[in-house]
């Protein structure tokens, strides 16, 4: 395969996962803000929004709108939904002759549906349509990568894709609650604060339900940190992801993964790390535990463009 | 509304109407046609062809052209349900007419890079040749693999009042639409199922395995799996649509010229696993942008040095470089001379009549009847440059005029043909109304082997009373049927 089309491959993965946690975490905290009488909680919301898509937060937004329409709708915002379908259709199309004419027409079908949303309908009543139909349709796209696909290394690329920008989206969605919730602890609003954060937390990874299964218990800080960052049965969890990473980086690689500071080795001894790591260990201080992890997540898109997809 | 979509459809006496003769009786190829159509009702008819429209944005499968189009919006290549039905008996003689054209052409080519016979006897003028801008010096004294310099012909035809077929022009650079044709059929099957299954419509969809095997069979010499590929400009390119359809349906890799460096006298790719070499390259770059090391050296598109990786016979380019020094519309004119020259046989196909304007007598003729005839610069395409004499004003007749004088290599003028005219379904009007069509037929060569497109695309002049059926300037498409009626 060509090096320039895995890299289109890689980043159509990466684009469609990361559109859909956008559009998760713009329809959980915007809706989830309508519900509370707290002021500071809604803006809260409307801050973390900003920093998820990594909006200037110090730019002046009039009102609300603009900034719900900057992070979903703004072409001029390469950051917005709207563009990641852009760039993830593009991506696409550098590679339609190896993806499934399926794979390309759920792509084709809903780029069609993004590119011809009308922008008024949206700020004034199309914000749940328009991140539930995102979501919905970036679930279509990665079943039919999943089902209509030969799981060769085309398939593997953009499984990575998938995988590491899951668990870079997870990261800064645990950076960014526990952010809120050493602000609003700050500021002394009442207790049930904390619960209510770590649930829309754990609903922005459509966590929820499945964490009530592993604990029975009110989302907490430390089980959520141990459910979203070390569960090896969470599809959604850091631990996983990285676990899943190094499987594909096996099926596609040709290097052993014991040949110092190849991606192989470095993804080898993270994700043992992860296993036999404790709550313990990160719940002390977590912001400087996930800063680290994205660092390193980031390091990790370097070594894999390095050896594999330059061109 | 309700109301019988055929029941106001006016023939026009003076035009041939393929469909109806000038009784406005329909033609029996098309009475399943015509039942099957009648039994639409005008709302019904409209809410398919919205769903046929709609499934071409859908799958992506458009257009984007430069001209009009800054910001890359896509559109579909307008596609009308009423297909065109060319009888078998009438196509079995235009498949031998094509073949017979297309291998002349390829001799032609192969003279005129090698031993120049063809000049030398004066049969047709070496200064023609030698002035074209198509003509490619790098071609000259090397014969590629096989002998095959046009792979892939795209020969449009149009149907006179007299009910033959003409050639219009002969497209042997990279003709296009071909994938038009199978997405067509695609379509038009899915939206007429009940009446595809009654008549028995030759197939289009053997086409990417006809051209995967031509390729193969030019292979360089002692390649035995040869590794091939499609050289697309990229997705802004407004054909990009069909060059990754042909690569995915053959199941090549879709190449652009970054992909791709020479080194030590061969053609190699980079992929995730290091460079892996090329036999055969289907090329849908022009000429002038395939090496900028001996062509435009600004070009980003091509592969330096692969010309040089061609001519050491190391790898195979579809079609050859250098193929535009005979589908140059002043070299048209000779066409039947040539099929003469080389084959011993006459032409099978007709040439509309063409005027030289480098010839004096000939110019003289033109810069006299402008009004009546069609003027075209010889090397365009696409439609693009063509002057038609009777939608002309005076000062554009006068200005069409200088523009000869000056340059009489430039231009070919012919008389307006009456391209036959085809029911066409116009949204506007939610009528059929009649509108000229041509044909691009398709054709392959490659070493000992020939084929040709059952059917081809049927190109509609979608505007009422215009010859232009370029998808460039507008125009549609029809699925064309070669069947047994």
């Amino acid at each position: 395969m060509l090096a320039r089309v895995a890299d289109n491959l890689y980043w159509f993965g990466r684009y469609i996962e990361r559109s859909e946690h956008l559009s998760r975490y713009l329809n959980v905290q915007y809706f989830s803000a309508l519900d509370t009488t707290s002021d500071l909680q809604r803006e809260l919301a409307l801050k973390s929004i900003i920093n998820m898509v990594g909006l200037d937060e110090s730019s002046e937004y009039a009102f609300e709108e603009d900034i719900l329409v900057a992070v979903a709708m703004d072409e001029g915002n390469s950051a917005s939904i709207k563009s990641c379908m852009h760039f993830a259709r593009e991506n696409a199309r550098g590679a339609r002759d190896l993806i499934s004419t399926d794979v390309w027409n759920a792509m084709n079908k809903f780029y069609r549906f993004i590119h011809d949303y009308p922008e008024d309908f949206y700020k004034t009543k199309g914000l749940y349509d328009f991140t539930n139909t995102t979501i919905e349709n970036c679930a279509i796209i990665k079943y039919r990568v999943e089902s209509t696909m030969l799981h060769d290394e085309v398939w593997a690329f953009i499984k990575m894709g998938l995988h590491l920008e899951r668990a870079i989206q997870v990261t800064r969605i645990l950076i960014s609650k526990f952010n809120d919730i050493n602000e609003l602890e700050e500021s002394k609003e009442n207790h049930s604060v904390a619960s209510f954060q770590l649930g829309s937390l754990l609903k922005s990874a459509e966590g929820l339900d499945m964490y009530h299964r592993e604990y029975s218990i009110l989302p907490q800080e430390k089980q959520v940190l141990e459910f979203m960052v070390l569960n090896e049965r969470f599809p959604r969890s850091i631990a996983y992801n990285i676990s899943e990473l190094q499987q594909y980086l096996l099926q596609v690689g040709v290097r052993k993964n014991t040949e110092k500071n190849s991606i192989e080795w470095s993804i080898g001894r993270k994700s043992e790390f992860l296993k036999y790591c404790t709550v313990e260990e990160i719940e002390d201080d977590p912001l400087a535990f996930l800063g680290d992890t994205l660092t390193y997540l980031n390091q990790l898109n370097n070594l894999l463009s390095k050896e594999y997809l330059n061109y | 509304m309700n109301g019988k979509i055929l029941e106001s459809y006016a023939v026009n006496d003076r035009l041939l109407d393929e469909v109806f003769d000038h009784g406005g009786v329909i033609k029996k190829p098309y009475e399943r046609v015509f039942d099957h159509f009648n039994r639409y009702g005008a709302e019904d008819f409209k809410r398919v062809n919205e769903a046929t429209k709609l499934s071409f944005l859908l799958q992506g499968i458009t257009f984007a052209t430069y001209a009009d189009n800054p910001k890359g919006t896509e559109r579909i290549f307008p596609f009308d349900l009423m297909p065109r039905i060319i009888t078998s008996t009438e196509w079995a003689r235009l498949e031998e007419g094509l073949i017979q054209r297309n291998v002349a052409i390829n001799l032609f080519l192969k003279d005129i890079y090698n031993e120049k016979k063809i000049l030398k006897d004066k049969v047709v003028p070496a200064e023609l040749i030698f002035s074209s801008v198509n003509y490619n010096k790098y071609m000259v004294g090397f014969e590629p693999p096989g002998g095959v310099y046009n792979h892939i012909s795209g020969t449009d035809l149009i149907k006179h009042s007299d009910d033959n077929f003409y050639v219009l022009e002969d497209n042997v650079r990279c003709p296009s639409g071909v994938s038009y044709v199978l997405s067509n059929r695609d379509a038009l099957k899915k939206s007429l199922s009940v009446l595809f299954k009654q008549l028995k419509v030759g197939t289009v969809f053997d086409y990417p395995a006809a051209l995967a095997t031509c390729m193969h069979s030019v292979a360089p010499e002692g390649v035995d799996a040869a590794r091939c590929a499609v050289l697309t400009p990229g997705i802004y390119n407004s054909a990009y649509y069909e060059h990754s359809f042909l690569a995915q349906s053959m199941g090549m890799e879709l190449v652009e010229g970054r992909d791709l460096f020479v080194d030590h006298g061969f053609l190699y790719m980079k992929t995730i696993y290091g460079r892996k070499k090329l036999d055969v390259l289907y090329r849908r770059i022009d000429d002038e942008f395939l090496d900028p090391l001996v062509f435009n050296p600004d070009s980003m598109l091509g592969v330096p040095g692969l010309m040089d990786v061609y001519r050491q016979g190391n790898v195979s380019l579809i079609n050859a470089p250098g193929t535009g020094a005979s589908d140059d519309k002043a070299v048209y004119s000779y066409m039947p001379q040539i099929v003469k020259y080389y084959l011993d046989q006459d032409p099978i196909l007709q040439n509309v009549h063409t005027y030289q304007c480098e010839n004096p007598v000939e110019m003289d003729h033109v810069l006299q009847h402008i009004e009546e005839l069609v003027v075209k610069p010889v090397d365009q395409s696409g439609g693009y440059g063509i002057f038609v004499g009777s939608a002309a004003t005076k000062a554009e007749c006068e200005e069409m005029r200088a523009k000869i004088k000056d340059d009489p290599r430039e231009y070919v003028a012919q008389p307006i043909m009456s391209l036959s005219s085809h029911s066409t379904y116009i949204d506007e009007t939610n009528q059929f109304e009649p509108r000229h069509v041509d044909l691009r037929a398709f054709t392959l060569l490659g070493k000992d082997y020939e084929f040709v497109l059952k059917g081809g695309l049927t190109r509609v002049a979608l505007k009422r009373g215009s010859l232009i059926v370029n998808s460039s300037q507008g125009g549609g498409a029809k699925d064309t049927w070669v069947a047994d009626v």
